[in-house]
């Protein structure tokens, strides 16, 4: 042997327990620490979780053994699935062992996008991200950092960015998703009915659905109440251009004329206060402003909108009779994505009003109030505040203020850096989600990218994202990390526990370990004062009298369901409705103040010329958004997606099922996949599934498969809240 | 030098070829290692000689760019997945039913991946070591070292070497594959011929 070879001295010997054979240092071993036997197949054990494969979040079991996560069951005692797990759910475990997952954190070496790159040590990460942040928060103010999240794991980033002293912090979930929906709700009645919607579904016994394609688009507690009720007998009519799975369970199926929903809903509103089918008592008792709405929607006559949405008159006097003859055990059901026209506020006002004529609200079958389980966060000094208004408007007076400054505008985001306006925004952080795939305009995300001096990406997985990073942080993934806690509002109120089912795997960190070291390098420490995500769960749960040891043993700890408090009115209780009347709005006085209640009239959308179609995408009950395509397991059930068309459109064109065809819109932007010819579409409309046509190619599994409908899906807005009309896209179909 | 001294050498050469390039480590450890073996007689002597150390700080940052293009994440898809679960276990999941093996070899001689080398256990680096380690101890471990190469390294590093050579742009991984699938050939040669096993037998044993 070489005597010049001193291993002793070599650094990757530093650490105690490290291995040296034969006096070489191994690069790669080490000694356990204590020493112990081969162990054969060990039992197995179960820790509690939510799922993250998709924002319903789940409670969840995850049977563990020999240290790894083997399989995913659902927790019984979860109001949000009672105990069933989706596809997705299952699938979750290859979020964690998908090869092509992100492993170590990686330093950008060549062009931003070319792909070189350099595996760095985490304290080199984070001494490069922090001199950056803290530069360039030096030059152009603590507003210069734009965050854009997620996913569960997005809050400490939140913290993060907001105790940097930026407004800019944003998700998709208002802009690109649900935005339109719960302001409505939040206008009318003052009780936005949140993410995990509080419908009585189960004891619901007709449900108009406006395109809430429900078996697809499925969260399982949501699928599960809705399944009972038809089982049951519920009535259902389903409303969508395109005959989906729903559709299939529905007494009928309206193939409305795309983005024409809110003439059809006014049209309903219109026959409910013409005929008096309304809840005449809860109207008296509850609301305001019946004699203006019914001047304002006087013109809407069945009639018109037949014309508009291809709804027969007479269908819709019918439905409208029907619907008042259930209720109060009666919905219309809004879509969950309301992001479609130049004017979904007024559809989510619509199906607001239209429940409140209803008298639903309180009611069984209608909407419940949730209960909460209020665990108190922890003690934290208070966020500097930002000078600067947000640069995406949101909330912003002048600007889009009734877009909600939480979660704010993402696509607006992304123009403002792309612009540079109102002011420079320098530095980009996100944690999670695709703006590629999730916005409709990759250009505007290559320019905003273009325009950054410095961006750091925090993710499980490669996406066509987070490869323009210059700092690529790979998170432990949702079974491998403790979480904040979730807490519920259902009729049950619930917190419960995320629980690490394995140490994360290769070189990755959970996202408040990644923050509270760049909080330390950053000066702002005092945001992350506990040592891990169990501490500060562990200190939330002591206030609220409860501990995580106490929580780890069942997973979730719940408040039981009190009729009373879910359905006062059922009760003689009266309904509380935080608007500022205390009343519920049919005319919303914010709005008016607002100078915005146009919002309540019908406004004309697009339509397609000769050889054009209504463009459409929505999910399947495989995929979520563009996060899972990748996932061999999902890819496995779907692996691309088609061009649904209707065989007199196709046949138009020579298409055939199966023939590769491309999809343009009038904006030149093309995709190409394959048709499928379908009856189950209106003739003037084409659909394709979500979430599909990735171009990063370090995604093996989805890498080219399909057409990404977010190059294809419109850019417009709505002229009031600032939210994406994606639906407004006209496309021309060619065989290739 | 002992016969198993010398297998020990080039099991720890060729994970430290495989390993990520950092200069020190390649001066003080790879080179003398490499000198070492190649002034001894054996069919492995070529091979150890053909490899071409890099020369300065250029040429081991531009291997060290090669090293991630390769092996941790490039612009197409990461060419060569450096994991045997990846080869044995169907390409579509890591940290598989083969990983438990070789995590249980480790357990039984008191080992486990260093947490800094954010190594899993089936990452090549590691399996080689680990083989080093039996290898180190004159055939008292010949069951285990029988187990880890028959179950795991025979049966993927002759693809992983493949797709190496196949794929990288620089001179040194082709020589350290090509050195990899010549000594992972000879240990599958001399192991079966010592105990007159083969493959099937190591399944049965490690079940049993
Ligand atoms: S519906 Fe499926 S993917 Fe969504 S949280 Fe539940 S189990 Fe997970």
């Amino acid at each position: 042997m070489s005597k010049t070879t001193d291993p002793s001295r070599r650094r990757f010997l530093g650490g105690a327990g490290l291995l040296a054979v034969g006096g070489y240092p191994a690069r790669a071993l080490a000694r356990v620490k204590a020493p112990h036997a081969a162990e054969m197949l060990g039992p197995s054990r179960e820790v509690f979780s939510f799922c993250d494969m998709c924002y319903w979040r789940c409670g969840l079991k995850i049977r563990v053994r020999d240290g790894r996560a083997v399989k995913i069951e659902g927790n019984p005692e979860h109001p949000n699935n009672r105990g069933v797990v989706c596809a997705k759910g299952n699938a979750g475990l290859m979020a964690a062992y998908d090869p092509d997952r992100l492993k170590f954190p990686l330093l950008r070496m060549g062009e931003r996008g070319a792909g070189k790159w350099k595996r760095i040590s985490w304290d080199e990460a984070y001494d490069r991200i922090a001199a950056a942040f803290l530069k360039a928060k030096e030059q152009y103010g603590p507003e210069t950092l734009a965050m854009i999240g997620h996913g569960t794991w997005e809050k400490p980033y939140h913290r993060l960015a907001h105790a940097f002293g930026t407004p800019n912090t944003t998700s998709p979930v208002f802009g690109l998703c649900c935005g339109p929906r719960d302001v409505a709700n939040q206008l009318v009645a003052g009780r936005p009915l949140g993410g995990n919607e509080t419908l009585d579904l189960e004891n619901c016994r007709y449900f108009l659905m406006m395109g809430r394609n429900i078996t697809e688009s499925l969260h399982n507690g949501e699928t599960l109440g809705w399944v009972e009720a038809v089982a049951k007998g519920a009535q259902v009519v389903y409303v969508d251009p395109r005959y989906t799975i729903t559709a299939s369970k529905a007494k009928e199926w309206l193939p409305i004329r795309p983005l024409t929903d809110h003439a059809f809903l006014l049209a309903l509103i219109r026959v409910m206060i013409e005929e008096r089918l309304y809840d005449t008592e809860f109207v008296a008792a509850y609301t305001l402003g019946l004699e203006e709405l019914e001047r304002r929607v006087a013109r809407y006559t069945p009639e018109w909108a037949e014309e508009e949405c291809g709804i027969a008159a007479k269908d819709i006097r019918r439905i409208a009779r029907e619907l008042a003859a259930h209720a109060p055990a009666a919905l219309v059901y809004s879509p969950r994505r309301l992001t479609r026209t130049s004017n979904d506020l007024g559809t989510g006002l619509a199906i607001s009003i239209l429940n409140t004529l209803l008298g639903v609200w309180d009611r069984e079958g209608g909407i419940f109030s949730p209960l909460s389980f209020p665990v108190p966060e922890p003690d934290l000094p208070p966020f500097p505040h930002a000078d600067a208004p947000r640069a995406d408007g949101a909330g912003v007076e002048g600007v889009w203020p009734l877009a909600n400054a939480q979660y704010g505008l993402t696509n607006q985001m992304w123009s403002a850096i792309a612009e540079q306006k109102p002011y420079p925004i320098k530095l980009l952080l996100t944690a999670g989600g695709n703006g590629f795939m999730n916005s409709t305009d990759f250009d505007a995300i290559r320019r905003a990218i273009g325009q950054l001096d410095f961006f750091v990406a925090a993710d499980i997985a490669p996406n066509e994202m987070n490869q323009y990073a210059d700092i690529l942080l790979p998170e432990a993934s949702y079974l491998e990390r403790y979480d904040d806690l979730q807490t519920g509002g259902a009729k049950e109120g619930f917190v419960a526990v995320r629980m690490p089912a394995m140490k994360p795997l290769h070189d990755t960190r959970d996202a408040w370990t990644i923050c509270k070291q760049l909080a330390g390098r950053l000066g702002l420490g005092a945001w992350f004062p506990h040592a891990s995500a169990a501490e500060l769960i562990d200190e939330r749960l002591k206030k609220a009298g409860l501990s995580l040891a106490e929580l780890e043993t069942k997973g979730i700890v719940k408040k039981p369901a009190d009729p009373a408090r879910n359905f006062p009115r059922e009760h003689g209780l009266p309904s509380v409705f935080p608007t500022p009347s205390g009343k519920v709005e049919l005319v919303p006085s914010r709005l008016k103040a607002l100078g915005m209640d146009d919002a309540l009239d019908y406004l004309p959308q697009v339509r397609p010329q000769d050889g054009e179609f209504h463009f459409t995408f929505g999910r399947v009950g495989f995929h979520t958004h563009a996060r899972t395509q990748n996932n061999p397991w999902l890819a496995d059930l779907m692996g691309e997606n088609e061009l649904w068309i209707h065989p007199d459109a196709a046949s138009r064109q020579g298409i055939r099922d199966g023939d590769r065809v491309e999809v343009a819109d009038r904006n030149s932007r093309k995709e190409t996949l394959r048709a499928k010819v379908t009856r189950r579409i209106r003739p003037d409309t084409v659909f394709m599934v979500h979430g599909f046509g990735h171009f990063d190619p370090r995604m093996r599994t989805a890498h080219g498969k399909g057409a990404a409908d977010a190059n294809l899906a419109s850019r417009d807005r709505d002229g009031h809240l600032g939210t994406v009309a994606m639906g407004r896209s006209l496309v021309r179909v060619r065989k290739l | 030098m002992a016969e198993h001294d010398i297998r020990m050498k080039l099991h720890l050469l060729c994970a430290g070829l495989f390993a990520e390039p950092e200069a020190e480590h390649l001066e003080h450890v790879l080179r003398p290692l490499a000198a070492e073996l190649g002034q001894t007689d054996g069919p492995w002597q070529e091979g150890v000689r053909a490899l071409p150390f890099p020369e300065g700080g250029r040429e081991t940052a531009q291997l060290g760019l090669e090293y991630n293009r390769l092996f941790v994440l490039a612009k197409g898809h990461v060419p060569v997945q450096p994991y045997g679960g990846y080869w044995l276990d169907g390409k579509s999941t890591l940290y598989g039913p083969s990983l438990r093996t070789v995590e249980r070899i480790m357990a039984a001689e008191g080992l486990e991946p260093a947490q800094a080398s954010g190594l899993a256990p089936d990452h090549v680096v590691c399996e080689l070591e680990l083989m080093a380690h039996l290898a180190s101890q004159g055939g008292k471990k010949a069951p285990l070292e029988k187990t880890l190469l028959f179950n795991h390294l025979a049966r993927w590093t002759p693809d992983f070497c493949r797709a190496v050579m196949e794929n990288t742009r620089e001179e040194f991984y082709c020589a350290a594959a090509k050195l990899l699938e010549e000594t992972v050939a000879r240990d599958e040669a001399r192991l079966a011929a010592h105990m007159g096993r083969t493959a099937g037998d190591a399944d049965e044993e490690e079940q049993a």
